[in-house]
């Protein structure tokens, strides 16, 4: 008898819940020793759990039930409709992620948070968070989605309104949109019942498969369900035009929440983004009424075109406004909207050239492996190095008690060197700098769309790449280097995190490099080897597409050897450090010299750095930034506020006049009833 | 000792002496290529002087400067974060260096390992690492270089970027030796700047080129006036001596790439003379044009040599 089998009293997402609710438990602990070891040992033994399912799954060991013999959690609501909470090694690989990051989050929160806020709430609604998560993950039920969806909304929620750091109504900008995504689901829903004809269980895999037949038969009925369906997730994923509550959102809070919703709780978005945008390719397959560009553009479906130059576009634009903030936080939240947009994009071209390109299956095939994998992996580096920043900038949060703006940052690493160095890889990570985790996983998007022949796409997605340069300088100056903003005895009192703080940074570094030296290795761990077997059918049809432990190639087209690229960056650096060290010395300057270039301290120089950093070009893209959604969407704010203005301007103040109002409107109702 | 152990021993002694030739090769490939970007850069310094009227220094000029600033003792050093930074800025380029096609001129061909994505990214560790120096160093002239720097990579990436693309659409491949294989090496017409309609990417991509070279009219981030309000005020003795050793082997980079994609660069020879004519068409360029402020240069990038570059992009997908 297996393992799994002697405890099947619970089923894998039950597990994965209950191991996040007794995190929670532990964190009404009120001894911050024993809570953090207690949570640390649930949180890492749950994505031990889940690594362990997620691999041996697919595996086959002799110590787990087979796939199809997991018993699902489930609750039956109707004769037809049973709502089902079941593992897949895609729900797994996404656990994994959300556990890792709940893990290093809960063990980091004490080196961010300050002397006078009060941590008890994060220590419960995180791991409560997480716990939704994971049933959102595992709904395998459209209904079972929605609630699952709007109890992790809700958590979310309590946590945004309890570190509502800025007070700019972030939170509420949150509650709005999630609001409107859950009127739209619950719209969703029942259109699909009607263009069913009210035969629908709600299952996600049955409307991947029926939804081409119910377009068929109501085909603006079942578009408009999936359309109306899909709105929450695109709010989640930050899909244009959906993305304006972000900033705002992930700006305001604290960092350790942001690191949270940045690297985990915003990839539930890329994850139904992803089981979404299958359902949404059954209103394609149909070949109803929706049309594909033509073989220059791999034939991909024009709607999935669409989106993905929306996202392409997206991301270019969201680039450029990170490196033009002037608070961190705010920086961090626009670079994290840009990524999820890449992520999207690999995933709308992915799986929008495998509907269309059916003249040669082995090209369309491998665009999909490229994208679909391309996504997971950089789920997972934008978890780790988005987390890593948010750490960093939240452990100078706390020292310089609660600044997260650049004008009243700088020369932090001089008295923090670990965790400067933490952020600095989490820059280099996102800058995509070969070796680091983020290059493993942007070049296979690249490789996407540029093997998929979207070449205005890729270059929108490269030059987003490289404004993401500019951000991640002005991170990396405006908050470790530079000058003192709060003087030198100020600064002499700066102290490094502790030694568990250290312990932390140094696995996440360690972890950054990891993804990018050894990424066929990783991706296929986290996949539960599903990577291995989709590359190997692939080859063995013919595909060009090869990914190995250490190799990415698309045979004839592209190829990147990362065993010679390790060994070749290491004697590039070592050249230069031996002609470096070869060279004359030089004499050490103290502290306080260093800390402004041995100049005066004037504080102007910081606000005229910081300021206008890029000023000259900020000026010159401002004016384009005038355009925003958000300003269409405060114009229909604006109408509503008008008319609610004016029905409030009927007001008599007698309660009587209402009275007749409604005694009217209901005759008024009933004679057209009659009639 | 017995035969096993005789034959064991030859083996791990001929495989030392692979790896020691291996080494050397190494070496000589990247002596070699910094060798002649310092060479390009001397033909530079001849070159403007006699344009303005002036007898200019010797040819060998940045040799001895590089000598002599490698040889000097700082007056001031950093912290560990500043020696980082220098030595990324010099190491970034000598590992793009390796995975250019130049390098099977000593015989190797580490440039079959890597594709056009990882050069564009190995392409920006070296002015990473120099950009870090420089914060590092916390003077405030020292930034707003940099910041200029950056501001100008934003502008001068896209047109190149586009017109490079244009190649990998035609030629259906981002592997740089397959690239330049789809050319001919000697017949002018038979290299994609000449071929309608990559000519017009081409053009793009030149003028992207010219800024990524950081010649006039777009070199704010390197321009005389820098030297004391820019990214090279932290920069004395040592450090200086790796940013131009920095700049000799980012030329070699940065040409050698635009001359693989546009000009048929396929041997090692082809490509250095190809090298050479994309620096003197530079040079004259940066010798007879004025400067550009940062935000007329990032507008001016974005616009012209943008849309021409992606016009070719667009008539090439569409051809």
């Amino acid at each position: 008898m297996g393992m799994l089998t002697h405890w099947s009293v619970l089923t894998v997402p039950e597990v994965l819940v209950l191991s996040s609710i007794l995190a929670a438990l532990f964190g009404l602990i009120n001894n911050e020793k024993v809570k953090r070891i207690l949570q640390m040992i649930s949180t890492t033994a749950a994505a031990a759990f889940a690594l362990y399912v997620n691999i041996g799954l697919v595996a086959g060991w002799k110590s787990l039930p087979k796939m199809a013999d997991l018993k699902p959690f489930t609750v039956k609501l109707t004769e037809n409709i049973t709502l089902n909470w079941q593992y897949y090694w895609i729900t797994g690989t996404f656990a994994i992620l959300v556990m890792g990051v709940l893990m290093f989050v809960l063990a980091y929160a004490l080196e961010t948070f300050k002397d006078d806020e009060n941590t008890t709430p994060f220590y419960v609604l995180t791991p409560l968070l997480a716990a939704a998560i994971y049933m959102t993950l595992a709904s395998v039920n459209l209904i079972a989605l929605f609630f699952s969806w709007e109890l992790m909304s809700f958590v979310a929620l309590l946590m945004l309104l309890y570190y509502d750091r800025t007070k700019e109504g972030g939170p509420w900008l949150y509650a709005f949109w999630s609001g409107i995504g859950a009127m739209s689901m619950l719209a969703g829903i029942f259109l699909m019942y009607l263009a069913s004809d009210g035969k629908t269980t709600f299952g996600m895999f049955e409307l991947m498969q029926t939804v081409p037949i119910y377009t068929i038969k109501h085909p603006y009925l079942t578009l408009a369900a999936v359309l109306l369906i899909g709105v929450p997730f695109m709010i989640k994923a930050s899909v244009p035009p959906f993305h304006t509550w972000a900033p705002r959102t992930y700006g305001s809070t604290h960092p350790s929440v942001a690191a949270f919703f940045s690297a985990a709780y915003s990839k539930v978005g890329i994850f139904a983004m992803l089981m979404w945008l299958y359902i949404f390719v059954g209103t394609v397959m149909s070949g109803k009424w929706v049309t594909t560009l033509g073989a220059n553009f791999r034939s991909i479906p024009t709607a999935f075109f669409i989106l993905a130059a929306l996202l392409a576009f997206g991301s270019v634009f969201t680039s450029l406004l990170a490196f033009a903030q002037k608070d961190a936080m705010y920086l961090l939240a626009y670079s994290s909207m840009g990524q999820l947009m890449y992520m999207v994009m690999a995933l709308v071209i992915g799986i929008g050239i495998t509907v269309g390109y059916q003249k040669d299956m082995n090209i369309a095939m491998t665009v999909y492996t490229l994208g679909f994998f391309g996504a997971i992996y950089h789920a997972y580096a934008h978890g780790v190095f988005e987390m890593a920043a948010y750490m960093a900038l939240g452990a100078v949060y706390k020292r310089s008690g609660g600044e997260t703006e650049f004008n009243k940052l700088g020369a932090y690493a001089h008295r923090m060197p670990v965790t400067f160095f933490m952020g600095f890889l989490a820059m280099l990570s996102t800058v995509s700098i070969p070796m680091m985790w983020g290059f493993a996983s942007k070049y296979l998007i690249y490789q996407a769309a540029l093997y998929g022949r979207f070449f205005v796409l890729s270059a929108m997605a490269l030059i987003a790449g490289t404004a993401s340069f500019l951000y991640a300088f002005r991170y990396i100056h405006g908050i470790w280097w530079g000058q003192p903003t709060k003087g030198y005895d100020f600064m002499h009192s700066v102290r490094e995190v502790s030694a568990w703080g250290i312990i932390i940074a140094l696995v996440v570094i360690g972890l950054t490099v990891l993804g990018g030296a050894m990424p066929g290795q990783v991706l296929n761990f986290i996949t539960g080897n599903s990577l291995n077997q989709m590359v190997m059918q692939s080859a063995m049809a013919g595909g060009p597409l090869l990914i190995d432990k250490a190799i990415y190639m698309v045979n004839g087209f592209s190829i990147v050897h990362f065993g010679y690229l390790a060994i070749l960056f290491t004697v590039g650096i070592l050249v230069a450090l031996l002609v470096y060290t070869l060279a004359g010395g030089s004499r050490k300057v103290n502290l306080d010299d260093f800390y402004n270039s041995s100049e005066p301290y004037r504080p102007e120089w910081q606000v005229q750095l910081i300021g206008a950093f890029y000023g000259p070009i900020e000026r010159v893209i401002e004016p384009y930034f005038k355009i925003s959604i958000e300003r269409v969407y405060n114009w229909f704010g604006d109408i509503f506020g008008w008319f609610a203005s004016y029905i409030e301007s009927w007001n008599t103040g007698d309660t009587r006049d209402y009275a007749w109002a409604l005694a009217g409107l209901v005759i008024l109702l009933m004679v057209l009833w009659v009639f | 000792m017995n035969t096993a152990t005789v034959a064991g021993a030859a083996s791990a002694g001929a495989k030392f002496l692979g790896a020691l030739v291996l080494t050397l090769k190494v070496l000589v490939y990247l002596i070699l290529m910094v060798a002649i970007g310092l060479f390009l850069m001397g033909i530079y310094r001849k070159f403007s002087a006699r344009v303005q009227y002036r007898v200019g220094p010797p040819i060998w000029q940045p040799y001895i400067d590089v000598i002599k600033l490698l040889s000097k003792k700082d007056a001031a050093t950093k912290n560990w974060v500043f020696d980082l930074g220098a030595v990324m800025g010099f190491g970034g380029p000598l590992i793009l260096l390796l995975f250019l096609p130049l390098d099977s001129i000593v015989g190797l061909n580490f440039h079959t390992k890597g594709d056009l994505i990882l050069i564009l990214y190995l392409a920006v560790v070296g002015p990473l690492g120099f950009a870090l120096a420089a914060s590092v160093g916390a003077s405030p002239w020292g930034a707003i270089g940099v910041g200029r720097a950056l501001s100008m990579m934003l502008g001068y990436e896209l047109p190149f970027i586009l017109g490079i693309l244009a190649v990998v659409a035609k030629d259906g491949t981002i592997m740089l030796h397959k690239v330049a294989a789809a050319q001919s090496i000697w017949n002018p017409a038979g290299w994609h700047y000449f071929q309608w309609p990559l000519i017009l990417a081409a053009i793009g991509a030149h003028i992207g080129l010219q800024g990524m070279l950081s010649e006039k009219p777009f070199e704010q981030s390197v321009a005389p006036h820098e030297i004391g309000s820019g990214i090279m005020v932290e920069f004395g003795g040592r450090y200086l001596g790796m940013m131009l050793l920095m700049k000799a082997a980012s030329l070699m980079a940065e040409l050698g790439l635009f001359a693989i994609f546009f000009l048929g660069a396929t041997t090692p020879l082809d490509t250095i003379i190809k090298i050479f004519i994309l620096y003197i068409i530079a040079i004259s360029f940066d010798a007879v044009l004025g400067r550009f402020r940062p935000d007329q240069a990032f507008v001016v990038l974005w616009k012209w040599p943008t849309i021409i570059a992606l016009l070719g992009l667009l008539l090439t997908v569409f051809a």
